[in-house]
């Protein structure tokens, strides 16, 4: 953990906001990231469990997820989609009942499976503000504090994934959701967060990021191949 | 300070914490000591508890956040001597080996049952998925969870015990493969035994006994080094360099010495030079002596620069850094294929290590054995027509990953004493070594080692007791220090990477005229245990096979890589990786089936082991040698049948099966791999073991083994027990203090049972003889040896008895009263080879070079297993290690030598919900070396995977990899170029 020198726990969002306005002030949500950093720190933890984002609404085809949902929660709620799937594998069960929705967002690391699927699922954000934004814009630009995601659950997905062992963290993953809108595409590893493509003439002009458990080459061909596969299975 | 308020175990509780404080320290500091530390992000899950009733890592929440919520730890169902039904059921399977992390998993399943009380596999799974094992494999856990599901619905459940199953085989001669014969059906963590008619029927020996310390396991009870409180304590930190080769210019340690709440600050100025290995290893340890507590160069990324002792953790880290530390940054090596050239680095330039065989060139050993004329052999190959082939492979670093970091508290006692309670496998060694770095008498150091865990042989190490023996001597204080996640990658000890060559001659029937291995070994920047792997893995790679000429040569180098030590196998999964790769490859090139042409020259009963006396610190010449030793007892040839029988061997060759139609992007394939191991050192490996009896006839025995969560005080137990015609339960095992407990090398080599074993056994059998006098003398026989011993009484030939109270009773309070005890301690002269059979069922992604291990299974001849469940879950667990090596772990650094993957994650070690089915089988064999029939069981499971699932690559896709691991990226360029080329 990043040795807070404080914290709060406010009870509405306009007293967080407030409280993040401040220097140093920075949300906590789960804690699975800010907690776990252990190097010596000023900050002021802003603790977001008692302002009310921890609840979901489903309609036929789409759903609100709070902020503060935990992914467990995900997993039980959206048993047989996309979203289920990303979030049992984005953390194991000892952290995925801690892990949030909002947090994912915020952290919205390469490898993060939960952006990824929340992409392909064409997910809108919305802030304290009461602005809404594509996910997309949210990633390039995130500002504000996040208060729900909201998701397009209807047709069919696909998702593919390679690692160095079944439950490891995807090398690459692709993930996708054909609606009527469309087909939406998703992918982990390739860049420094996940992206959406439409195509995959697009992903053959992505240059992917390297590390040790794959070559920018490979994960190039991970993603041609993998994206063919999704492609492939919702077509 | 804050004031929270919380529900812990359904009672409400008020404390103080510092913000920062995480939800498990402030737990621990209520006493719930079942909630343990394995690393700072919590994916270790060996802190989790149920936050709000869900499986939570509590090293992830912080106390402040927990402020109105409900807690519950194992604690919880500790309401009475009785276990918990889920508590009983772990117990019954042998589920815990360390116990570690008990609590989270119990606390999981209660989680678990009351939301689904018929949960599938795969939920349970699912569950334990963030709960670490490194021990299990998660075999036996899963099993105890469907018990203990059964249980709570009301059904009844079988007791947990092996299945008997016939031998295929006869004589030791292989058996016919018939593919009609399917395997028998039985839930994965149950042993599957296959009995010895040499092995007679034994009351305790042999049976699926209770572990000794399951009630403290399953409680969660306090038992780690952890888990005590001492008034006043510091708490260490270490300062680790951030260079990987630097001479140490100066340190101005005032920054940190004027932070409040420091109270120590040593470095290489303040602490004396003593020279050392850190290797834990009979005296005299091996040469070079290359280390020193502080020392003013540092030669790896982690290594030690300077040590602060404060009043808390986190002072100690805000002081380490505010000590400034002036470095001249020196060119660094890293790997050892690089390290002998001439002028590139001098690694060890300081005057006061001595006995490096080169300094100049980075070679700490050079090592050279050989067995006839394996020179000749090849220069005569041609002329004889024997074919000559010669194949290099590389090994990589990993690391052993017990749960428990290391951790050590020093203290002195009112004798003014130093105590250092700590986590080791070697608590004789850490005495005697740690004795002259701190400038005192062994007689006034004590050695605590409670409950491990797990070790693997990291913990065959001298790593952290003389810093925290320092700075109780320099604070007079109790100082604690525990290594987190990251140190514990960098700062303690890994396996050795290897560059291995292989040279063999084969003559045209297909047997061995030679065999040559050359081996670079990377020792990284100290040699600790740098001669001994690599002679080890010299011996494994020499042994197995026949061939009238043998040589090995080693070049043991220096690097400055995190320092590499023991690790379970000690160079043995090295070289069998090679050595079967190599011999699979033969096979290919000459058209012979591998497991035939592999069983043209594998070792039978009877056969020597003749390279094994000319290696190693006490090595014979040939000369010395009245005989070498041979192979008394194998049961190689059943195991291979039962594993080619459990795996289905056939398919191997079945077109329609290795390429799936429904799944075009997959092609399968199956593997073997042949391996054989050692028991102890011979000549060398000690145990000693004293039992005396109590007034009730239960019996207080002290070993100085140490139990790495393996199950050898219960072993160790069960052979006294059947000894003196007790149940096990009235044996209590105490080990291991250096103050109480008879000496002991410590546990590793495959020892504890053969060494430690026969030791007990011995000291048994002397406690029998004293009681049989008594039972004779209260009965009025003549013949005290005519008295048996079983279900606690002393029978005369005539059917009277006298109970084991009454002759305790009458010995110690009645007539002529003494102390019936015995004592006994062991070395052994031989060394006798398990050998086991390791098949692999993988799949692989054509496309993406993803290799998915489905099944393994390995039948091993350990001798009798003293108790087969602990036995299988010591394999269990080894191949679950093993195939972390072969296909996943693996240490990553950037250019400047920084381990950039020092986290679980990133470095992936096997979860729950990932493992390949598993199935193991013990082929008993009855070695008259051992106690009751034993031999080695813990480390052979270590050898065989990475080279199986090599040939099932081959099987499955037809490339050949001299490399590990086996990873996506590594097998689709194999694939590539294999394509390219054809």
């Amino acid at each position: 953990m990043p040795l807070l020198v404080g914290y709060h726990r406010p009870n509405t969002l306009s007293e967080a906001v407030s409280l993040l306005a401040q220097p140093h002030h920075v949300p906590l949500a789960g804690g699975t990231v800010l907690n776990a950093d252990r190097s010596r720190s000023d900050l002021i933890g802003v603790d977001l469990q008692s302002l009310g984002l921890d609840s979901m609404t489903r309609n036929n085809s789409h759903a609100t997820i709070g902020a503060m949902v935990r992914l467990s929660e995900v997993v039980g709620a959206f048993d047989g989609d996309l979203l289920s799937e990303a979030a049992r594998r984005e953390l194991p069960s000892t952290l995925r009942t801690i892990g949030t929705v909002g947090g994912s967002v915020a952290v919205a690391g390469s490898e993060n499976l939960v952006v990824a699927a929340l992409l392909a699922s064409s997910a809108t954000v919305e802030t304290d503000d009461g602005e809404i934004r594509d996910l997309v814009k949210f990633l390039s630009d995130p500002r504000g504090l996040i208060v729900a995601v909201d998701v397009d659950t209807s047709g069919s997905w696909a998702f593919e994934h390679t690692g160095r062992t079944p439950m490891d963290t995807p090398i690459v993953a692709a993930m996708g959701r054909a609606t009527a809108n469309g087909l939406i595409i998703s992918l982990t590893g390739v860049s420094s967060a996940p992206v959406a493509v439409s195509s995959v003439d697009e992903v053959e002009h992505i240059i992917p990021i390297d590390d040790f458990r794959g070559s920018s080459e490979y994960r190039h061909h991970l993603a041609v191949k993998l994206s063919e596969r999704v492609i492939g299975a919702l077509s | 300070m804050t004031q929270i308020t919380l529900t812990l175990n359904g009672r409400t509780v008020h404390g103080q914490c510092e913000v920062h404080d995480t939800l498990r320290t402030f737990l621990r500091s209520q006493g719930m000591f079942s909630v343990h530390y394995g690393s700072d992000s919590g994916e270790t899950g060996a802190g989790a508890v149920l936050f709000d009733g869900r499986l939570a890592s509590s090293d992830v929440i912080l106390a402040v956040q927990a402020d109105r919520h409900e807690v519950v730890t194992v604690e919880s169902l500790n309401t009475s001597a009785e276990l918990h039904p889920i508590q009983a059921a772990f117990v019954a399977a042998g589920a815990f080996q360390s116990g570690y992390s008990a609590g989270a998993m119990v606390l999981g399943t209660l989680a678990l049952l009351n939301e689904s009380p018929s949960p599938t596999e795969a939920q349970i799974r699912d569950m334990l998925s963030g709960i670490l094992d490194r021990e299990t494999a998660y075999v036996k856990p899963v099993e105890a969870i469907h018990r203990a599901a059964a249980v709570l619905r009301g059904e009844e459940t079988a007791p947990f015990a092996p299945v008997i199953l016939p031998s295929l085989t006869q004589g030791g001669e292989p058996s016919e493969y018939d593919p009609s014969d399917t395997p028998p059906v039985a839930p994965a963590a149950v042993p599957r035994v296959i009995p010895s008619r040499d092995v007679p029927e034994m009351a305790v020996v042999g049976k699926p006994e209770i572990k000794v310390d399951a009630i403290r396991l399953a409680k969660g009870n306090p038992a780690f080094t952890d888990d005590i409180e001492l008034r006043n304590m510091l708490y260490a930190k270490v300062l680790r360099s951030p260079h990987a080769h630097a001479r140490i210019l100066d340190i101005d340690d005032s920054g940190a010495r004027s932070l409040p709440g420091v109270h120590e600050v040593l470095h290489y100025k303040n602490t004396p030079r003593v020279k050392y290995a850190s290797g834990g290893q009979s005296w005299p340890n091996p040469h070079p002596h290359d280390q020193v507590s502080f020392d003013n160069k540092v030669r790896h990324v982690g290594d030690r620069v300077a040590v602060v002792a404060a009043e808390s953790p986190e002072i100690a880290a805000h002081a380490c850094s505010l000590i400034n530390v002036t470095y001249e940054v020196l060119p660094a090596i890293f790997d050892e294929r690089d390290s002998m050239a001439d002028g590139v680095v001098v690694i060890h330039d300081e005057s006061d290590t001595v006995e490096i065989h080169d300094r100049d060139r980075n070679i700490v050993h050079h090592i050279a054995a050989r067995r006839n004329d394996p020179v000749g052999a090849v220069e005569r190959a041609e002329a004889n027509g024997h074919h000559v082939f010669t194949q290099t492979f590389r090994v990589h670093q990993v690391q052993q990953c017990p749960i428990e970091p290391h951790i050590s508290i020093a203290w002195l006692d009112e004798d003014e004493r130093l105590v250092i309670r700590t986590a080791t496998q070697v608590p004789f060694h850490a005495r005697r070594m740690v004795a002259p770095l701190l400038d005192r008498d062994i007689k006034d150091i004590r050695v605590v080692k409670p409950r491990i865990g797990g070790g693997f042989g990291a913990k065959q190490e001298m790593l952290i007791e003389d810093i925290v023996g320092h700075l109780a001597q320099a604070t007079r204080r109790p100082v604690r220090l525990e290594l987190d996640r990251s140190e514990e990658f960098i700062g303690s000890r890994t396996r050795h990477p290897q560059t291995l060559t292989f040279t063999t001659v084969v003559d045209d029937e297909g047997k061995l005229v030679s065999q040559d291995l050359y081996i670079i070994g990377n020792t990284g920047p100290y040699g600790t245990h740098g001669y001994t792997v690599q002679t080890v893995a010299g011996l494994r790679g020499l042994t197995q096979y026949n061939a009238p000429n043998k040589r090995f040569r080693c070049d043991v180098v220096y690097t400055n890589i995190p320092v590499p030590g023991a690790y379970r196998g000690y160079g043995a999964p090295q070289a069998e990786f090679a050595l079967e790769a190599h011999m699979d490859d033969i096979a290919a090139e000459l058209g012979f089936d591998s497991i035939e042409f592999k069983r043209k020259n594998w070792l039978r009963l009877g056969d020597e082991l003749n390279i094994a006396p000319h290696l190693g610190e006490r090595a014979a010449s040939d000369e010395e040698l009245d005989e070498y030793p041979r192979v008394l007892s194998t049961g190689l040839e059943e195991c291979v049948a039962q594993a080619l029988r459990e795996i289905e061997w056939h398919r191997r060759d079945d077109p329609e099966w290795r390429q799936p139609s429904d799944r075009p992007n997959i092609r399968r394939g199956l593997g073997f791999a042949y391996c054989m191991h050692g028991t102890a050192i011979p000549f060398l490996d000690m145990g000693g073991c004293s039992i005396k009896l109590n007034d009730d006839g239960s019996f207080n025995m002290l070993v100085g083994a140490t139990d790495l969560g393996t199950g050898a005080d219960t072993v160790l137990g069960q052979i006294a027990a059947e000894v003196l015609g007790v149940p096990l339960d009235d044996i209590k095992v105490y080990s291991s203090d250096t103050d109480m407990t008879p000496f002991d090398t410590g546990a590793y080599a495959s020892s504890t049972t053969y060494i430690s074993g026969t030791a007990a056994m011995r000291a048994a059998e002397a406690a029998r003889e004293r009681i049989k006098e008594r039972a004779a003398m209260l009965l009025g026989v003549e013949q005290p040896c005519s008295i048996e011993l079983r279900d606690r009484r002393a029978y005369a030939p005539d059917g009277r008895s006298v109970s084991m109270e009454d002759i305790a009773l009458d010995s110690l309070h009645t007539q002529e009263q003494e102390q019936i005890m015995g004592t006994a301690s062991y070395v052994s002269p031989e060394c006798p080879p398990p050998f086991a059979a390791q098949v692999i069922e993988i799949e692989v992604d054509i496309d993406t070079g993803q290799v998915t291990v489905k099944k393994m299974a390995m039948a091993v001849d350990c001798g009798v297993a003293i108790n087969p469940v602990t036995a299988s879950g010591q394999v269990e667990g080894g191949m679950l290690q093993a195939l972390g090596y072969a296909h996943c772990e693996e240490y990553a650094f950037d250019d400047n030598g920084k381990m950039i993957n020092d986290s679980f994650g990133p470095y992936h070690i096997y979860r729950a919900d990932e493992m390949p089915e598993t199935a193991v089988y013990l082929v008993q064999t009855m070695e008259d070396s051992g106690p009751f029939g034993a031999k080695a069981v813990a480390e052979i499971p270590k050898d065989g995977v990475a080279p199986a699932l090599r040939h099932a690559l081959q099987n499955a896709v037809g490339v050949s990899i001299n490399e590990i691991p086996f990873t996506p990226e590594r097998v689709w360029r194999a694939m590539n170029s294999s394509a390219a080329t054809s």
